[in-house]
């Protein structure tokens, strides 16, 4: 019996008229479906947390944070000179000062961050002009200093675009142990939402300029922002620049959140693992339901060893069976859980069903790869064929008297 | 025509059950030249079915020898034993064993189908067999959808797909009333007449069974006449 023919006896044998009533009917089909589902569905989960973070963080920090050792003046033409020549084209690059301060309103006192950026360059790296929920993005006012403020703070001081605001910065004098807080009144320009709720809660945007006058060393900066071709570049560079350049340190998008990052590769394929045993347990009971089928079939198989069938076909025949609710029951599996992502997406987008406090994203980001979805594919019916051997061995086992003896 | 076709030497075939030993054969030795006709009676357990499917390739003997054109058939591998059943020998049985998901004509075409014959020679073949039975109006029936006497028709169609020099029938009218038999008796015949077919058949019908020129007895797993 050839190929085709063992295909198509497979097919009829399931039933392919009523395959459908069947199949609805088919306890090992939908607990397949299910452990299917779930595996898409925490892929995407996955997945899209990874990439919204990974976002998120591009779009806060740029590819590439820079430094100069020695603390002293970081001009641009020192990207030329040294960090050009390293081999990656260098996009955009914009500098940034930051200082630590306080906010006090109301009552209420909390530390921020105060990052100083370069409103023209900024734009070249970041991603923060459509990140303003409210009021608009311009920090070009000196004498009366304006601010973008993160969303977790405009709803902790309850500040509104127009808002007058205090920052205090401690300043420790030169040649003294004094310190001596240096104070500013800040009008909000507008509200961020950065989509990490760490940045949210704790960023101020303001011109560089305001941010240096927080200082004596008014054309100091921290370092720069670097945008480069791709992200994927950044690591390796970063790794460069600190085996071949003394006087610069750098850090990646990446080791700005290492951990989590680091967290979620790991994450990823024991989560897989982990729900890939529902397959399992589906798969055993196609297991089960195929010795069924196997024993209520035996008349069949005598017949068909009779007419010429050998071993092999019988046992071809088994396992296109298996492998058939498999595929079908995987094609059905990956249906459901794209459905479920769709509805998992609306239910947090409306409800907000990922504690932002605890995932530092603000949004939950389903994201369907191609490549996931071609394993977990590969994997359901790597499992159904492993299911479908003993049984189909069983079937090519059979001795064809059994079967033609009794009605 | 008096070419040996099948032959069997001092067959034994034993089952196990449960802690002992069923001896169902003892020693049967067996010949027929191709193109004759033969009847295997005997009673309820006497061994009859059990000798058919040995001399079919259905079940290996637990000793002795069966040849087929003097070539040893249990010497074959699965795969040659399969390919020789396929092309030599048509069976039908009792209880007609018909593949309930396929229809009467998917039933015929199925050992062509199982030896690679092309899909639409082997349609063809199958539905002038259908014909010729006078089943040409329940092509496209699932088994459930016919009468007893109908898919008895249409097995013994399969049975003759291949063209098989030997045609082994098992009780093959046991399961039919007396005029559904009789029909399928004198089908029988002519099949055996009009292709020069081997015809070894197994049956408790005396009716049937008196119409062979040659019968032999098997009593107890030995033949009776010796």
């Amino acid at each position: 019996m050839n190929k085709k023919t063992s295909i198509i006896f497979a097919l009829k044998s399931v039933g392919l008229k009523s395959i459908f009533t069947k199949i609805n009917k088919s306890l090992p089909f939908w607990a397949l479906v299910i452990g299917v589902a779930s595996l898409v569905v925490a892929m995407a989960v996955v997945s899209g947390y990874e990439t919204s973070l990974r976002k998120s963080v591009i779009d806060a920090v740029g590819h590439v944070l820079l430094y100069k050792n020695d603390q002293g003046h970081f001009k641009s033409n020192e990207i030329e000179t040294h960090i050009s020549n390293l081999g990656y084209s260098i996009k955009g690059k914009t500098p940034f000062y930051v200082v630590e301060g306080l906010v006090a309103r109301k009552g209420k006192v909390r530390g921020v961050v105060i990052e100083g950026i370069d409103t023209e360059s900024v734009h070249d790296v970041l991603n923060i002009k459509n990140k303003v929920t409210e009021g608009e993005f311009n920090l070009e006012g000196l004498k009366q200093p304006l601010a973008l403020v993160g969303q977790g703070i405009a709803k902790e001081f309850d500040l509104k675009v127009g808002d007058r605001f205090p920052i205090v910065v401690p300043q420790l004098q030169s040649k003294s142990v004094q310190v001596r807080p240096k104070l500013k009144m800040f009008k909000v320009a507008g509200v961020t939402a950065l989509g990490r709720h760490d940045y949210d809660s704790r960023y101020i945007m303001v011109n560089i300029k305001v941010a240096q006058s927080f200082t004596f060393k008014k054309e100091q900066i921290t370092g720069w922002r670097l945008r480069l071709e791709s992200s994927d570049f950044a690591i390796p560079m970063v790794d460069k620049i600190h085996s071949q350049l003394d006087d610069y340190s750098a850090r990646s998008w990446w080791d700005v959140n290492a951990n989590l990052f680091e967290a979620i590769k790991y994450e990823k394929p024991i989560i897989f693992l982990v729900i890939l045993i529902i397959v399992l347990a589906a798969a055993f009971n196609i297991t089960s339901s195929l010795f069924i089928s196997v024993m209520k079939e035996t008349k069949d198989i005598a017949i068909l060893k009779a007419m010429g069938a050998t071993k092999e076909s019988i046992l071809r025949i088994y396992t296109y069976k298996g492998l058939f609710i498999g595929f079908i029951g995987s094609l059905c599996g990956i249906g459901v859980g794209l459905l479920a992502c769709r509805i998992l997406t609306s239910v947090n987008n409306k409800f907000g069903l990922l504690p932002s406090k605890v995932y530092k994203i603000t949004e939950l980001q389903l994201e369907l790869r191609f490549f996931d979805l071609a394993i977990v594919l590969l994997a359901s019916l790597l499992v159904c064929y492993m299911a479908t051997f003993f049984p189909a061995k069983k079937a090519s086992r059979k001795a064809i008297v059994e079967g033609l003896r009794y009605e | 025509m008096s070419d040996l076709i099948i032959s069997a030497k001092n067959i034994f075939k034993k089952y196990n059950v449960g802690s002992g030993e069923l001896e169902i054969l003892k020693g049967i030795d067996f010949s027929i030249n191709a193109g004759e006709a033969l009847c295997i009676v005997g009673g309820s357990g006497a061994g009859k079915s059990t000798l058919l499917h040995i001399l079919g390739g259905l079940d290996e003997p637990t000793s002795g020898d069966v040849t087929f054109k003097e070539e040893l058939i249990y010497n074959y591998t699965d795969a040659e034993l399969s390919a020789f059943r396929n092309k030599n020998i048509g069976f039908v049985f009792q209880f007609h064993h018909l593949l309930a998901e396929f229809t009467a004509v998917e039933n015929v075409i199925m050992p062509a189908r199982i030896a690679g014959m092309d899909k639409r020679e082997a349609h063809k073949k199958a539905e002038e067999l259908l014909e010729d039975f006078g089943m040409s109006d329940r092509i496209n029936h699932y088994p459930s959808q016919m009468s007893g006497g109908e898919q008895q028709r249409v097995a013994i169609a399969r049975s003759l797909i291949m063209d098989p020099q030997v045609l082994m029938a098992d009780e093959p009218t046991g399961n039919l009333d007396s005029a559904n038999a009789s029909k399928i008796h004198d089908l029988f015949f002519e099949l055996q007449e009009k292709r020069k077919l081997t015809l070894i058949v197994v049956t408790h019908e005396e009716s049937f069974a008196a119409r062979f020129q040659q019968r032999k007895t098997i009593k107890d797993g030995q033949w009776l006449d010796l």
